[in-house]
C-alpha cells in the first residue's frame, strides 16, 4: 500500500513540473555588439545568429556569410536584448555567446551596466571574448564577409590559434578580463577590432588593444605598443623578433618562455624586476652568416634579440605610466609579494606608478636555425 | 503446459483425490496379474503403458511381468539384458529354492546394470516414469527396478546466446543426469556433492543441488535447500519457476540468481564456494548467490590475457551505463539544459532539429518503441525472412525515417548505440532487463531536466544498494569494500594473484592455491 | 536470509562509516565554503580552512572519546546518563534541534543550483518533494543500504576531485595565492570559523558510533575522514583562488561550479557543470538521508518509542514545509552562516561536547573510588 502511495505521489509531483523549452525554440547567439542609441541614449543591441535552414544539413558547404542578425533598442541593456527578443525568428539562447563586441560610445560611457548583467543573470555566460571597436559595432556585426560562414568563430580561431605567430593583438575572455578589472587599480587591456575594406572587400582586422580604466575606455593601443605587453604577461607562444643586425635581417622563433614580474626594495625605492626567459630558433636570416663556423654568431644574436625584447617591454611600460594607469599587473603583483607595502601605497597607486623604475633582464638562447645551418650565396 | 498437465496427471479433481488413497494403499501383490491391473488403472490404461507377461525361465507355472513407459526405456537393453534372459536362461533349481524368486531373478537371470529392490507400489510408479523398468515375480512382495532410460535427448551444443570464442563449447541439455555427469567431469572431488530433491505436486520434478563440502557456505547451502523445500507447485517447467520463487526481490529488474547453460560457468562458481540448482528437462542451470558485477563478466575474460580483459570488462561496465542512462541524457540536456553542451556540438544539432515535427521526447520515445517493435519481430519472425527484416528494420529505421524528416539523424545514433549498448553485455538476463530501464530514465528527465536525471541515477544506486542474494549485500566487493575481492570485478587480475576464494562466502577452506610466488 | 531493515546495531564497517563521513562533510561545504571564506580571508583562504580543519580534528578526538565510553548507545541515550534525566533530555533536544535545522537548511540550500544555473526553471517545491522522496525512500530499506550507496559514491567523489583538479590546470596563475604566508593571521584565523563549522558536523559521529562494528578502528577512520574532508575543500578552495582570483571567488555564490562550467580543456572538454550538478545531487542526498536517520533515531530513543520509521514518514513532511520558510537566497545563504558560525558552532559543535566528557569522565572515575 504504501508502495503504491509514493508511486502516486511521484507521478503527481512530475505533473506539476516546469516547462521544458526544447531546442528548437532556440536561436544559438554567437555575436554580441552593444552601441549607443542616439536617438534615446539608451543601448542598441545586435546579435548575431547562424541561419538554420537550407536544407538542414551541414553548415560547412556553402561559403559566404551564413548569419543574420537582429537588433533592438531599450533604456537598459536588458530591456534593449528583451526588445531583440521579439524580432528574433527564434528565442536567441545567450549560453553560448562566442565574442562581445563593445562599441566605442558604450565603453567610454562605462560598461559597468554591461558587466553586471553578464555576471548575474544566469541567461549570460562569462566565457565570450571581448573586443571593443572604434566606431559602431553593428556595423561589424551585419559586414558582408566573404570568406568566412560564422565570423564569430574565425575569430575565436584566430585569437588562440593565431596568437602563435601574431604578436600584434591582444584579446581577452570575459572572465579573465573581470579578474584584471576588478583587482586594484582597475585597469585592464581588451581586445580591439576593426573593420577594414581591402580591395573592396571587409575584412575583420583585430589589431592592438584597448584601455579601461574603472570600466570606462580611455584609450586604445597600437599593433607595436602591444607586443611589449605579450611578452610580460606570458602570452606569447612563439613570437618573430625580426631586427636588422649588421645589415642581416633576422627573424627569431620563439619556442617557449617566461616572464617574471617582481617587486624589489632597494632602499627606499620601488623597483619592478623583469626577468624574461625565452629559447627560440632561426627562421630565417637575409644574408649569409657563416654559422657553420662562426661558434660567436649566435651568442651576439641572442644578446641583440634580448635588447630588441627588452626595447618592445620599455616601449610599453613607457606608455602605460605616460597614461599614468596601470594596466600591467603591477599593483597585483606588488600586493601578492609585500602585502604591508601595499596597503599602505595602494591608495595612491595612480602618482606612484609613473615613477617606478624598470629594469629588465634578458636571458635568450637561440637553439636552433632550423633545417640548414647556412644557405650557399648563390642569389 | 496443458497437454504435460493432461499427460500426468489426473482429469478429475474428485477421482484424484480417491485414487491418490487408493494408490498409497496399494502393495505389490504376490499375483502378477493382480500387480498388471493395478498399474493398468493407476496409470489410466494410457496407450504407452505396456506390460509384457513373460515365464520365469521356461518354467509353466511361475511368470514374470515387465511394465514400462514406452518411448522412455532403452529397448536395446531392455531386450537383451532383461527379457532375453529371463525368458531364456534355465532355472537352476536349487539355487532358486535357496534364495527365493525373486533373488534369483535379480543375481542370476537379470545382466543389466542398475537393479534394485522396492517395496512399495508408489515407488514403482514413480520409476516407471523415471524411464525405468518394474519386474514383478510371482509370489513376491516386493519388485525390481531396473534402469534403463533411453529417451531422445539434444547432443550437447554450445548456447546459442552465450557463445563465446575460444574455450570449451558444451552447453547443457535437458536431462539431468547428462548434465550432472559435465559437472563431475570438471571436478573429480569426493566432496563434490549433489543433493536431489523432487517439487512439484504432478510434475514431480528432480531438482539437484551441488556444492563442495568445505569450500561452500553452509549457511548459504542450508538457505537453499530450505527455501526450494517450501516451494508448493504443481509442476515446474524451467529453472527460471524457481528462480522465480527462492528469489529474494522477484519483482526487482537486476536477477539475484544466475541462470546459464554454460557448464564451464556453473564449475567456476562451485569452485569458488556458491551452490549451483540443476532441474530435469531444461538446461539452464541456477547459481546462487549471484553479485551485481558478474553482469559483466564472460568465460571469455578468463581464457583469454587477463589486461585486454580488464579493458574489456570496463568497456562493458560503460556500455551497461550507455544502455541505461544515455536517452535520459540526451532529452534532459536537449530540453532542459542547454548551457551544458559544447557549442559546436549544439550548433550541429539544432540543424539536425530543424524540420522534425515531433518535440524532442516525442521523436526519442517514437524511436525506442520502434527498436522494441524491431527486436521482438527479430526474435519471433521465421528463420528465412529473417535476414530481409533486418535490412528493412535498417533502411525503415536508419535512412527513411531520417529523409522523411521524422527524426534527426542524431537521435537515430542515440538510439541504436542505446540498443547495441544493451547486447555488449554477456548475459542474456542483463539485456532483457536493460531494454526496459531507459524508459523511467527518459520519462523523469523529461519531465525535470538534469534534475531528474540526477534523481534516477539516485533511486536506481539505492534500489541496487538495497538489494541482497542469499544475505550478501548486492554490490559487494565494490561496496562493502573488500580489497583482496576486487580483484576479479573491473579487472581481472592474472591467475597467479586469484589465490584465495571471495570473502564474502564464509567457509573454511579458502585458498585455492598453494601461496608460494610464481616461480618459486 | 533475514529480511530485516539492516539497522540492528552493529551494522556498519569503520570503512563505510568512514565514507559516510566524508560524503556528508564534503556535499555542501566544497561547492558553499569557498565564497564566505574568501570574503573574510582573501588569498588565504585555503590556508584558512585548513586552520578550521585543525579546530575539528581535535573536536574529532573529542566526539570519538566521548562516544566510546558508551559504545551501545547514541548520545541522545546516555546524556541522560551523564546529567540526570532532565538536564539530560535538554542537552539531547538541543542536539536534535541542531540535526533538524541543519536538514532544513540542506534541503532547502539543495534546490539552489538548480534555480540559479540551469536555463528553465523547475518549481523548487517540486526538488523539495522529489528529493524527500529518495530520502524516505532510504530511511525504509535501513542504514546499511545508505552506507552501501555512499561507498559508492565515494568513487566518484574521488574522480570528481582529480577533474577539478586536472580541468583548470591551463588557466592556473600561481600570482594569485602568494604571499603564502600570511602577513595578516587575524584575517586568516576569522576566515577559518566557518569553515570549521562546517566541518564540525562530525559531531553525527555521536549518533553513529554505536552503528560500527569495529570500535577500536574508528578512532583512526573518524580522524582520517576529516582529514580528508578538510584538504577536498580546501584543495578546492586553493584551485578556485589560483584560477579566478579572490575577488571572482568572493563575489560568486556558486564558485565550484562556476569554476567547472569555465574551465576549458580543450574543444571537446568544455562546460562541463553537468558532472558537477551530479556530484551536488548525489552528495547532498547522501548528507539528507544521514540527517533524516539521525533525526529519526533520535526523536524515537528521545521520545522512548520503538519503530523509526514512522517517525520517519512522519518527519519527511513537516521538514518539507520547514523548508520552504525561507523567503529568499540571502536567508537561505548568508543569515544562517552568521547564526551557525557565532552561536551554533562554539555552543553546540565545541563546548557541549567537552562539557559531557568531562563529566562522564569525573563520574566514571567517582564510580571507581
Amino acid at each position: 500500500m504504501r508502495k503504491v502511495l509514493a508511486i502516486i505521489l511521484v507521478l503527481a509531483t512530475l505533473l506539476f513540473s516546469g516547462c521544458s523549452m526544447p531546442i528548437e525554440n532556440y536561436n544559438l547567439v554567437l555575436m554580441f555588439g552593444i552601441d549607443k542609441d542616439e536617438k534615446t541614449g539608451g543601448y542598441e543591441v545586435t546579435l548575431q545568429m547562424p541561419k538554420m535552414g537550407s536544407g538542414g544539413e551541414q553548415e560547412g558547404t556553402s561559403i559566404g556569410n551564413e548569419t543574420f542578425t537582429v537588433f533592438g533598442v531599450g533604456k537598459t541593456l536588458e530591456q534593449a536584448v528583451k526588445d531583440a527578443y521579439v524580432k528574433a525568428s527564434g528565442i536567441p539562447f545567450l549560453q553560448h555567446i562566442q565574442v562581445v563586441i563593445i562599441g566605442e560610445d558604450v565603453g567610454k560611457e562605462g560598461i559597468a551596466e554591461m558587466v553586471d548583467l553578464f555576471k548575474r543573470d544566469p541567461k549570460y555566460t562569462l566565457t565570450p571574448w571581448l573586443f571593443t571597436t572604434k566606431g559602431r559595432a553593428e556595423e561589424i556585426l551585419n559586414a558582408e564577409l566573404e570568406y568566412d560562414t560564422l565570423p564569430s568563430f574565425s575569430i575565436v580561431h584566430t585569437v588562440t590559434d593565431v596568437s602563435k605567430f601574431n604578436p600584434k593583438f591582444y584579446a581577452i575572455q570575459f572572465n579573465k578580463f573581470l579578474e584584471n578589472i576588478e583587482v586594484l587599480p582597475h585597469g585592464a587591456l581588451m581586445g580591439r577590432i576593426n573593420l577594414i575594406k581591402e580591395n573592396g572587400k571587409n575584412i575583420l582586422e583585430i589589431s592592438g588593444a584597448s584601455i579601461y580604466k574603472d570600466g570606462k575606455l580611455i584609450g586604445m593601443l597600437d599593433d607595436l605598443d602591444i607586443i611589449g605587453y605579450n611578452w610580460l604577461r606570458d602570452r606569447y607562444k612563439s613570437v618573430d623578433v625580426s631586427f636588422p643586425y649588421k645589415d642581416m635581417h633576422v627573424n627569431i622563433s620563439i619556442d617557449s618562455g617566461r616572464t617574471r614580474v617582481r617587486p624589489v626594495i632597494r632602499g627606499n625605492k620601488l623597483i619592478y624586476r623583469i626577468d624574461v626567459k625565452a629559447s627560440g630558433s632561426i627562421e630565417h636570416i637575409s644574408s649569409y652568416p657563416d654559422l657553420e663556423n662562426d661558434t660567436s654568431l649566435l651568442n651576439e644574436l641572442n644578446i641583440v634579440t634580448g635588447k630588441k625584447i627588452k626595447s618592445y617591454i620599455n616601449v610599453t611600460v613607457k606608455k602605460a605610466q605616460d597614461q599614468r594607469i596601470d594596466y600591467l599587473g603591477f599593483e597585483k603583483v606588488l600586493e601578492h609579494t609585500y602585502p604591508e607595502l601595499w596597503e599602505q601605497t595602494k591608495d595612491d597607486w595612480d602618482n606612484i606608478f609613473p615613477n617606478i623604475q624598470v629594469e629588465i633582464h634578458t636571458n635568450i638562447s637561440i637553439k636552433n636555425t632550423g633545417w640548414i645551418l647556412d644557405n650557399p650565396e648563390i642569389y | 503446459m496443458s497437454l504435460f498437465n493432461k499427460l500426468f496427471s489426473n482429469k478429475d479433481n474428485g477421482n484424484k483425490q480417491d485414487k491418490k488413497q487408493q494408490e498409497q494403499k496399494l502393495k505389490i501383490d504376490k499375483s502378477v496379474d493382480k500387480n498388471i491391473d493395478n498399474v493398468k488403472s493407476t496409470l489410466n490404461g494410457n496407450f504407452d503403458v505396456i506390460t509384457r507377461k513373460v515365464s520365469l525361465g521356461g518354467k509353466t507355472d511361475q511368470y514374470v511381468v515387465l511394465a514400462y513407459l514406452d518411448g522412455m526405456v532403452d529397448k536395446t537393453v531392455l531386450n537383451q539384458s532383461i527379457l532375453r534372459p529371463i525368458v531364456l536362461k534355465p532355472v537352476d533349481d536349487e539355487k532358486f529354492r535357496k534364495v527365493g524368486p525373486l533373488q534369483y531373478v535379480e543375481e542370476f537371470m537379470i545382466t543389466a546394470n542398475d537393479v534394485s529392490e522396492v517395496d512399495k507400489f508408489s515407488d514403482c510408479i514413480d520409476d516407471i516414469f523415471n524411464g525405468c523398468t518394474i519386474v514383478f515375480v510371482d509370489g513376491c512382495d516386493k519388485a525390481l527396478v531396473c534402469d534403463t532410460k533411453g529417451w531422445k535427448e539434444r547432443s550437447i551444443d554450445e548456447p546459442g546466446n552465450e557463445a563465446i570464442a575460444m574455450g570449451p563449447h558444451m552447453g547443457f541439455n535437458e536431462t539431468l543426469l547428462t548434465n550432472v555427469t559435465m559437472i563431475r567431469r570438471y571436478i573429480r572431488d569426493p566432496n563434490l556433492h549433489f543433493e536431489p530433491m523432487t517439487i512439484g505436486r504432478s510434475g514431480k520434478t528432480d531438482v539437484v543441488i551441488a556444492f563442495i563440502d568445505g569450500i561452500a557456505d553452509d549457511n548459504i547451502v542450508n538457505e537453499v535447500k530450505k527455501r526450494i523445500q517450501q516451494i508448493d507447485i504443481d509442476a515446474v517447467i524451467d529453472s527460471s519457476y524457481i528462480a522465480e520463487l527462492i528469489s529474494d526481490a522477484p519483482l526487482s529488474p537486476f536477477a539475484t540468481l544466475q541462470s546459464t547453460e554454460r557448464p564451464d560457468k556453473v564449475v567456476a562458481n562451485i569452485l569458488e564456494g556458491k551452490v549451483a540448482i540443476f532441474v530435469d528437462s531444461t538446461p539452464v542451470v541456477l547459481v546462487a548467490p549471484f553479485l551485481f558485477w558478474e553482469f559483466i563478466q564472460s568465460p571469455d575474460d578468463y581464457y583469454e590475457n587477463s589486461i585486454i580483459s580488464s579493458g574489456v570488462r570496463v568497456l562493458r561496465v560503460l556500455s551497461l551505463f550507455i544502455a541505461v542512462f544515455l536517452p535520459g541524457f540526451y532529452i534532459s540536456i536537449v530540453s532542459f539544459n542547454q548551457e551544458m553542451i559544447p557549442t559546436r556540438f549544439i550548433l550541429s544539432l539544432m540543424s539536425g532539429r530543424l524540420f522534425v515535427p515531433f518535440s524532442p521526447f516525442a521523436e526519442v520515445f517514437l524511436m525506442m518503441v520502434l527498436i522494441e517493435i524491431l527486436r521482438e519481430a527479430g526474435i519471433h519472425f521465421p528463420g528465412t525472412i529473417g535476414q530481409t527484416i533486418s535490412i528493412v528494420g535498417a533502411l525503415a529505421v536508419g535512412q527513411s525515417a531520417v529523409s522523411a524528416g521524422l527524426v534527426s539523424p542524431f537521435v537515430v545514433i542515440i538510439i541504436s548505440v542505446t540498443t547495441l549498448a544493451s547486447y555488449a553485455v554477456p548475459s542474456y538476463t542483463a539485456s532483457y532487463m536493460m531494454r526496459f530501464l531507459p524508459y523511467p530514465v527518459l520519462i523523469v528527465s523529461a519531465l525535470l531536466g538534469i534534475y531528474g536525471f540526477a534523481w534516477c541515477m539516485v533511486a536506481l544506486l539505492i534500489h541496487i544498494a538495497s538489494l541482497r542474494s542469499f544475505g550478501i549485500p548486492y554490490l559487494t566487493p565494490v561496496a562493502p569494500f573488500r580489497l583482496i575481492d576486487n580483484k576479479d570485478t573491473l579487472l581481472r587480475m592474472p591467475r597467479w594473484l586469484m589465490k584465495y576464494r571471495p570473502s564474502f562466502i564464509n567457509a573454511e577452506n579458502k585458498k585455492r592455491m598453494a601461496t608460494k610466488k610464481k616461480g618459486e | 536470509m533475514d529480511k530485516k531493515n539492516g539497522t540492528e546495531k552493529p551494522c556498519l564497517s569503520h570503512h563505510q562509516y568512514a565514507c559516510l563521513i566524508i560524503n556528508t562533510l564534503v556535499s555542501i561545504s566544497a561547492f558553499m565554503i569557498p565564497s564566505p571564506t574568501v570574503y573574510t580571508s582573501k588569498q588565504y583562504g585555503a590556508l584558512s580552512v585548513l586552520i578550521g580543519l585543525v579546530q575539528v580534528i581535535v573536536i574529532g578526538y573529542l566526539v570519538v572519546k566521548l562516544g566510546l565510553m558508551y559504545p551501545d548507545k547514541t548520545v541522545i541515550e546516555y546524556s541522560q546518563d551523564i546529567l540526570g534525566k532532565v538536564a539530560g533530555k535538554i542537552v539531547g533536544l538541543i542536539f536534535l534541534l541542531t540535526f533538524f535545522s541543519v536538514n532544513v537548511l540542506a534541503l532547502r540550500q539543495f534546490t539552489l543550483p538548480f534555480q540559479a544555473f540551469v536555463s528553465v526553471d523547475i518549481p523548487y517545491t517540486v526538488i523539495l518533494i522529489m528529493t524527500m522522496i529518495l530520502v524516505v525512500y532510504v530511511l525504509a530499506k535501513g542504514l546499511k543500504t545508505l552506507s552501501i550507496c555512499s561507498e559508492l559514491i565515494i568513487n566518484f567523489l574521488a574522480i570528481f576531485f582529480i577533474l577539478l583538479m586536472i580541468l583548470p590546470m591551463r588557466n592556473l596563475d600561481w600570482i594569485n595565492i602568494k604571499p603564502l604566508v600570511p602577513h595578516d593571521w587575524g584575517m586568516t584565523i576569522k576566515g577559518s570559523f566557518l569553515s570549521a563549522s562546517f566541518l564540525a558536523e562530525d559531531i553525527i559521529g555521536l549518533m553513529l558510533i554505536p552503528y560500527v562494528k569495529d570500535k577500536k578502528k574508528i578512532m583512526k577512520s573518524n580522524q582520517l575522514a576529516v582529514l580528508i574532508s578538510g584538504l577536498c575543500i580546501s584543495g578546492v578552495t586553493a584551485v578556485e583562488i589560483l584560477t579566478m582570483g579572490y575577488e571572482r571567488v568572493d563575489s560568486t555564490i556558486f564558485s565550484t561550479f562556476m569554476l567547472l562550467r569555465e574551465a576549458q580543456f580543450s574543444q571537446t572538454l568544455e562546460r562541463l557543470e553537468s558532472v558537477a550538478i551530479a556530484m551536488w545531487g548525489g552528495l547532498v542526498f547522501i548528507k539528507l538521508s544521514l540527517y533524516m536517520f539521525i533525526l529519526a533515531e533520535g526523536f524515537r530513543e528521545w521520545l522512548g518509542l520503538k519503530d523509526n520509521k514512522k517517525i520517519g514518514f512522519i518527519l519527511a513532511p513537516i521538514i518539507v514545509i520547514c523548508s520552504m520558510i525561507p523567503q529568499n537566497i540571502t536567508q537561505v545563504v548568508r543569515f544562517p552562516n552568521h547564526v551557525w558560525v557565532s552561536y551554533v558552532y562554539p555552543i553546540v559543535l565545541f563546548a557541549l561536547p567537552i562539557l559531557l566528557l568531562l563529566i562522564s569522565v569525573i563520574k566514571k572515575r567517582g564510580e571507581k573510588n
